[in-house]
């Protein structure tokens, strides 16, 4: 009895001293609350306001640094701001490992950020937008814009065409590549996001080279070092010399190194951590929606049904690594790359058949948004993939 | 064959990452103090050994610094457990916590950044050359062949020496040493130091290894695998060599089994590793005739003199 | 002269000291992360007012705190009840994932019940989860004497692996590019408390935490377990069927783990999602050993540690990077544990001669 007595104690006094501690600057906290109030009635006065003075909230479900997705999400973030003169110093409101499976979290993040004044709010992962859909209720005037989502209206969506660059990835691949028709592909898990990288990678390699395969393997997680480096290993011992990659860490890269492979880096400039195997990388630039959404918001022309789906330099190879890949590739690939802006060339273009034989698109039919958008097949010249 | 030399060889690479934290548990646990802080500090010694990599291009010195890193957080480590006898479980749980969060705070400007500076892969002489075991045995890095040593001098420590003597007993029955006179709390600050200093080394392996970079909460679960193995081996460097050798081979076989099994769901390949590894410890260590458990009596409880 | 200083084990606890030695001890993690923090630029007293003020002070801040600590709750109270047996069930994690896997797969492909009966369906469904999960591991250790901590914990990836497989594969919502399976139905939905917008799984926790209260102090099964923790031997010698009480604590305990499921799936995220359990699990293990077992301060604690959790989304908004918020969970609890030293023992100062 006198053991239960205690530990409710040592658990209440945690509360208490908790409290006393911020008692003792209750004149501070009176203080900042009266700023922020007046911060906010502010904003509400005003339809439109200077973009600079923008208060932006960002999301994230890892650290900024990750050396992946997030990474990406935040260099184009700081670009936009720095693009429009916002200060990232203070206006920009960054919230890092902010889990996806954590409605409470989500939802606390997001209401400081209110508090804070945030006229808009991003959400950088797939996983946030149920939360987003349902705070945009609470809070209209607050901009909620989530990347990929296909599902809630009162949310603004964007998100990219990165079939565009993983299909460049792939051609690049197919014009180094002379001397084999395999190509490799290290993938995380197996999502609609995941599939469009490496399905656009294979038509990109098909394109440059029309007996081109690609093999590719699963890591079945969103960060494993020792599986990722030993699939592309494995990929390596079984030949492949050229391969693409779905995954955020430099593993791939670095095994590709040690044992005389390339690869097309992921989310970020890879080649820093592997220069002698990163031929070029695909990354996300996010900055000009980022732009586009905060410019109009600012004005207040903003529609928080709008979906944004770019492509072009939204979705774009990062500088080719100039050691490994000669001029002339460069130029073809660019050319390529121009092909897609103007429509000339499409990625998903007929006729297009899935891994099992069935047709996905007539010949001279393009495969519709939604589609691309959540793929659930794989091209026919990829092996491997998930039944 | 490739493929095979391939498979070992990753699997050796794999099974030397989680085994030096695993001998520094098995010494700690041996002692009778159970960290489950391990994977904090391999975070911390692997981003500790990043910076410094980075910044002086030195890997010694690196490697000089994992090594302190990972004897200052087992001196605290120590303290809190043996000085203070807390309970030892939410004090690792607490290293972890702290680990995870102080070595992803420092590692935010190295995040990234490429060292190109790492215990680079070096082919033994003429013994690389020998068919099969050769490349996987004898083309490894520095981390890898140390290992070679280290696990028969574990063994011999502990089995063939009076200290060896010393630390099961202090695992077993500490008030018996300390009625002979040995010092039960110096003993255990060395061996949670010796044990803790091995973690940081394991979080080497990979940021200085196996791969070269560092990011945040990079062991994804290492910490853990080993702690699992310790148990799995009887707290004994031999099995624990085994054990690692063979999680590492069945992680690796499921990049093959992909290939070469293509309509499985890859998730069970995945899950592969886990379940043959409770499979492997029930049969192993489960006692279907005989009574035995080749746990230390004494692990995990604080050693008081006065209540002896 | 030498000044030493010997222990002295205190002869009863008081309340008034625990409470002295837990506050100041506190104040004393408080203090070492205000360093961090000052050293990081930021001033510390602003962060721990605002921290405070808005996850202990605010409505919202309370309700989201309460959401946030039932999963914590029913794992904690689950793994302690193993440990109360010297069971270690590092395993919680997993047996969450599979309840909420059975849980989703009665609100999927089961009988279309709504309201109480059907919550209760699904909380039953949610409970054989977690405990099938647990009795994995109970039969080798009751059986053969496998310690449990490595089975459970290994089973804790493998849970993860097939929830993760499920939330990708066939169970994702259709449209959903992310690994979320469709919205419960609203007939199966907690309640919500009335007009305070919390979860009224809280009330659930709460009463399983007397449930459990009540189990220690007053059944023969609670007798029984205090009993095998202490001695088996004495325990075999009383008679006490030592196996079925193993495998009794780890189901049991496993179970709760599966309720916890239930309670974030029905009552909070009303979505199965991959890595749903989210280190509840884990932290489960250290909010058990901080209440010392006590159902009824594992509510109090949960609680808290749900709180302090929820406020690294304050801190972060201030500009502090989430590493630290992190640090200062570890420091607290590191404190905390050591500030347990300083309730058993008292310091004598001794003066010694140098001869």
């Amino acid at each position: 009895m006198k053991k239960k007595v205690i530990s409710v104690l040592v658990a209440a006094t945690m509360v208490v001293s908790l409290f006393t501690a911020c008692g003792s600057t209750s004149k501070d906290s009176a203080a900042a609350d009266k700023t922020k109030t007046e911060d906010t009635a502010e904003a509400s006065d005003k339809e439109a306001k200077d973009v600079s003075d923008l208060v932006i909230g960002e999301i994230e479900y890892a650290v900024v640094e990750d050396g992946g997705w997030a990474q990406a999400m935040h260099e184009s973030m700081l670009a936009a701001c720095k693009n429009l003169g916002i200060d990232t110093e203070k206006n920009l409101l960054t919230a890092e490992e902010i889990a996806e499976e954590d409605p409470s979290l989500i939802e606390s993040t997001i209401e400081e950020m209110v508090d804070n004044g945030a006229d808009i709010i991003f959400g950088c992962s797939t996983g946030y937008g149920a939360v987003l859909a349902e705070m945009q209720e609470e809070y209209p005037d607050v901009v909620f814009a989530q990347y990929e989502n296909d599902i809630y209206e009162n949310v603004v969506e964007f998100q990219i065409r990165g079939y565009e660059g993983e299909f460049l990835a792939g051609y690049l691949s197919a014009l180094m590549n002379t001397e084999s028709n395999q190509f490799g592909f290290c993938a995380s898990m197996d999502e609609a996001s995941v599939r469009t990288a490496l399905n656009s990678y294979a038509l990109g390699a098909k394109y440059g080279n029309p007996d081109a395969t690609v093999q590719v393997l699963w890591a079945d997680s969103w960060y494993d070092l020792d599986v990722e480096g030993q699939n592309a290993k494995t990929l390596i011992d079984n030949g492949i010399k050229y391969m693409g990659m779905e995954a955020s860490s430099p593993a791939v890269p670095q095994t590709c190194e040690q044992n005389g492979a390339f690869c097309i880096g992921y989310n970020i400039n890879m080649q820093p951590s592997a220069p002698k195997a990163v031929l070029t990388s695909f990354t996300w630039n996010f900055a000009p929606i980022f732009e586009e959404i905060m410019q109009q918001t600012a004005d207040g022309t903003i529609k928080i049904d709008t979906d944004y789906y770019e492509g072009g330099d939204c979705a774009k190879l990062a500088d080719f690594n100039a050691d490994l890949v000669p001029a002339d590739v460069q130029a073809k690939v660019n050319e390529l790359k121009d092909k897609i802006a103007s429509g000339e060339v499409s990625v998903y273009a007929g006729e297009l058949k899935d891994d099992q034989g069935n047709v996905l698109v007539e010949e001279g039919q393009v495969m519709s948004d939604e589609d691309i958008l959540a793929q659930d097949f794989f091209v026919s010249n990829v092996t491997g993939g998930k039944k | 064959m490739t493929l095979i030399i391939s498979l070992l060889s990753g699997a050796l690479v794999y099974a030397v990452s989680v085994m030096y934290a695993g001998i520094g548990e098995t010494f700690s646990e041996r002692a009778g103090i159970m960290n489950l802080g391990v994977e904090g500090i391999m975070l911390m010694g692997a981003v500790t050994g990043y910076m410094t990599a980075v910044s002086t291009q030195n890997l010694a010195l690196a490697f000089l610094v994992v090594l302190f890193t990972g004897a200052v957080l087992g001196l605290v480590f120590a303290f809190l457990t043996v000085t203070l006898q807390s309970d030892q479980t939410v004090c690792g749980m607490a290293m972890l916590t702290f680990g995870t969060g102080l070595s992803g705070f420092l590692g935010k400007n190295v995040a990234g950044v490429a060292a190109n500076l790492k215990f680079e892969n070096i082919a033994i002489p003429f013994l690389s050359d020998i068919p099969v075991i050769g490349p996987i045995l004898f083309q490894q890095n520095l981390l890898v062949y140390a290992m070679y040593f280290i696990v028969p001098i574990a063994m011999f420590y502990i089995y063939r020496t009076r200290y060896g003597l010393k630390l099961r007993a202090l695992g077993e029955n500490p008030a018996v040493l300390d009625a002979g006179g040995e010092n039960v709390f110096a003993m255990r600050y060395g061996y949670i130091i010796f044990g803790s200093v091995m973690m940081a080394i394991s979080g080497a392996c990979v940021s200085l290894g196996s791969t070269n970079f560092w990011s945040s909460g990079m062991t994804a679960g290492k910490g853990w695998i080993a702690f699992a193995l310790v148990a799995f081996s009887s707290w004994n460097p031999l099995y624990l060599t085994l054990g690692a050798l063979l999680f590492g081979f069945i992680s690796c076989l499921g990049s093959t089994l992909q290939i070469y099994l293509p309509n499985v769901p890859t998730e069970i390949y995945s899950a592969l590793p886990y379940v043959a590894t409770v499979i492997a410890f029930i049969l192993a260590t489960g006692n279907f005739r005989k009574k035995h458990t080749a746990q230390p009596e004494s692990l995990a409880v604080p050693y008081d003199r006065e209540s002896r | 002269m030498k000044i030493k200083f010997r222990k002295e084990r205190r002869e009863k606890q008081t309340i008034i000291r625990t409470i002295l030695t837990s506050l100041l001890f506190t104040v004393l993690a408080l203090a070492a992360c205000g360093i961090i923090i000052a050293a990081s630029g930021f001033n510390p007293i602003e962060v721990y007012t605002k921290m405070i003020s808005k996850v202990f002070f605010t409505g919202r801040g309370i309700r989201k705190m309460l959401d946030a600590s039932l999963p914590l709750m029913l794992c904690s109270l689950g793994v302690a009840l193993t440990f109360k047996m010297n069971l270690n069930n590092i395993g919680a994690e997993g047996q969450y994932a599979m309840g909420v896997i059975f849980g989703g797969a009665f609100a999927m492909y089961g009988p279309r019940i709504d309201g109480f009966a059907g919550i209760l369906m699904l909380a039953v469904c949610c409970f054989a989860g977690g405990a099938l999960w647990a009795l994995l591991c109970a039969i080798p250790r009751a059986l053969w004497d496998v310690n449990e901590s490595i089975t459970t914990l290994m089973l804790n990836y493998i849970a993860l692996i097939i929830l993760s497989y499920l939330c990708l594969g066939p169970w994702k919502a259709a449209g959903q590019n992310v690994g979320q399976t469709e919205k419960l139905r609203a007939g199966l939905e907690l309640p919500a408390l009335g007009g305070a917008k919390v979860s009224s799984g809280i009330v659930i926790g709460v009463v399983a935490a007397l449930i459990i209260y009540m189990i220690y102090k007053s059944t023969t099964l609670g007798y029984q377990m205090s009993v095998v923790r202490y001695s088996q031997g004495a325990a075999r010698f009383a008679g006490i069927n030592i196996k079925r009480n193993i495998i009794l604590a780890l189901v049991i305990s496993g179970g709760l783990a599966g309720l916890a499921g239930c309670l974030q799936y029905a009552g909070v995220s009303q979505r199965i999602m991959e890595g749903m359990p989210n280190n509840a699990g884990y932290t489960a293990i250290v909010i058990a050993y901080l209440s010392k077992l006590n159902p009824l301060a594992i509510i109090i604690v949960s609680i808290l540690f749900a709180g302090l959790q929820n406020s690294s989304a304050t801190v972060q908004v201030m500009g502090v990077p989430t590493q630290i918020a992190t640090m200062i969970q570890g420091t607290i609890m590191l404190f905390v544990i050591a500030g347990d030293y300083f309730q058993r023992y008292r310091l004598i100062r001794v003066k010694e001669v140098e001869s």
